[in-house]
């Protein structure tokens, strides 16, 4: 357990350091996949309740440091998302890629229009329309393909197990 | 029996003690504490930063290597062949030159800055699709300042960069022009109507000059430089050049103009942080 829980740890370091730099050079267009709501959405399925909200409010926090968006933003977005979805956890079938990717782009868009929520109550105006069609969407479609990649590798270094294979 | 209630809804407990602190921070946005917390977690994160910025730096140079070193190959015997050609000599005149006017144009830049400038590079991205926000190595250790204004250095031409919005130690956070909450004076540089430059965030390719008077003749290509309004910008820095015209709701004294930055944010990689201009008395001290 302690050594999972420094590779958690660690893996937060790398996530949220490689999204600021290492990322930003996979942009299509202007979007690039979120890996630090990937990680969150893969710790949410695979982990229990207070390692999710504990990782999605430190990786939140840590992410809300890092940009321009108000502090506790996404520590509380991120929060929200680890507890419901390990919360729902038990109803997804995430074993087979598909359901990865619909879990993940539907993820990403309810996660996405609860912080745009946030930053046009505590922050400033929203222009939804824009948001939802070029950010919002682009942002799911790309992180649902990025998670067919990123899912077995998370899998690989936390859980010693192959790609794609059932437990 | 206290005990064992909080044990059965620990997940529950554990969930409000998250959100009340984020929804804290959230309130307390413009409080003093929250830019002092945030600078002091950059102060520690940066230096990381740096270390895997330039590790990423390093692994990319290596595939760029071998890339490289695959059209250097090919290069070379391309050149062989026309080396026999040109008897030699011709080609390698060319690349000394290419190679002299790149370093006469870096040297040209330097000397064309007449302010106090630093110079600093990028080390880190803002992670969100939605801000554009970015860290630099310079800090409040090299004397920078909040609300100093960034300026870079491309093609031939200077244009601005935005503003310098937090500063911690040993890096800056810059909120570019093109970003959600800012705002620049502007003015048409060669009509001299003045406006406000707002930033339409990353998704965008343009930001808009609005409150221009609705009855001034504008052309595509013009140029917009800063006003020097405000006191932050220095009048006459390059903004960029109208793209087009916004139309605007209830627009009865004013349209909006659409102005395609002079810096192409996506190829920037280093910044120079104006140090002083004729006004400094608006600069802060980071916290």
């Amino acid at each position: 357990m302690k050594k999972k829980i420094t590779i958690i740890l660690v893996l937060i370091l790398v996530i949220v350091l490689q999204s600021s730099n290492v990322i930003d050079r996979l942009k299509i267009g202007n979007i690039k996949p979120n890996l630090i709501m990937l990680f969150i959405i893969y710790i949410s399925l695979t982990t229990n309740i207070l390692t999710s909200e504990t990782t999605g409010f430190f990786v939140g926090f840590l992410e809300d440091i890092l940009s321009q968006s108000l502090i506790g933003v996404n520590a509380l977005t991120k929060t929200l998302l680890a507890f419901f979805l390990n919360h729902f956890k038990t109803r997804l079938f995430t074993e087979k890629i598909i359901s990865v990717f619909f879990v993940v782009f539907l993820t990403t868009i309810v996660t996405k229009l609860f912080y745009f929520l946030l930053i046009l109550l505590f922050v400033n105006k929203v222009n939804f329309y824009h948001a939802i069609l070029k950010i919002i969407i682009p942002e799911a479609f790309y992180n649902a393909l990025f998670s067919i990649v990123v899912f077995p590798l998370f899998r690989l270094i936390l859980e010693r197990k192959r790609l794609w294979q059932k437990p | 029996m206290f005990l064992s209630f909080l044990y059965q809804y620990r997940q529950y407990l554990v969930l409000g003690v998250y959100v009340l602190i984020s929804v804290a921070f959230m309130i307390a946005k413009s409080d003093r504490v929250n830019v002092n917390l945030k600078s002091a977690a950059i102060s520690l994160i940066s230096p990381l930063q740096k270390v895997v910025n330039n590790v990423s730096e390093a692994s990319e140079n290596f595939w760029n290597s071998i890339e490289e070193l695959k059209k250097v190959k090919k290069e070379l015997v391309r050149s062989r062949e026309e080396l026999e050609k040109l008897k030699g000599a011709n080609i390698e005149i060319e690349e000394l030159k290419k190679e002299n006017e790149r370093l006469k144009f870096t040297l040209e830049n330097q000397k064309k800055i007449e302010f106090q400038t630093a110079y600093a590079e990028i080390i880190a991205k803002d992670p969100s699709n939605y801000y554009s926000s970015f860290i630099i190595n310079k800090g409040k250790s090299q004397g920078i300042k909040i609300n100093m204004p960034v300026i870079a250095y491309q093609g031939n031409q200077k244009g601005l960069v935005g503003k310098i919005i937090e500063v911690s130690a040993g890096s800056s956070k810059v909120l570019p022009v093109t970003g959600v909450g800012s705002f620049v004076g502007a003015m048409m540089a060669d009509l001299r109507y003045t406006g406000i430059i707002k930033g339409m965030g990353k998704t965008s390719d343009h930001v808009v000059l609005e409150y221009i008077n609705k009855d001034a003749t504008i052309n595509f290509g013009d140029l917009v430089v800063t006003s020097g309004q405000g006191g932050i910008f220095p009048k006459g820095i390059k903004i960029g050049i109208v793209l087009g015209f916004q139309k605007v709701k209830y627009g009865l004294f004013y349209k909006d103009i659409k102005v395609k930055p002079i810096i192409d944010f996506s190829q920037l990689e280093d910044v120079y942080v104006i140090f002083k201009q004729s006004e400094e008395t608006f600069y802060q001290e980071g916290d």
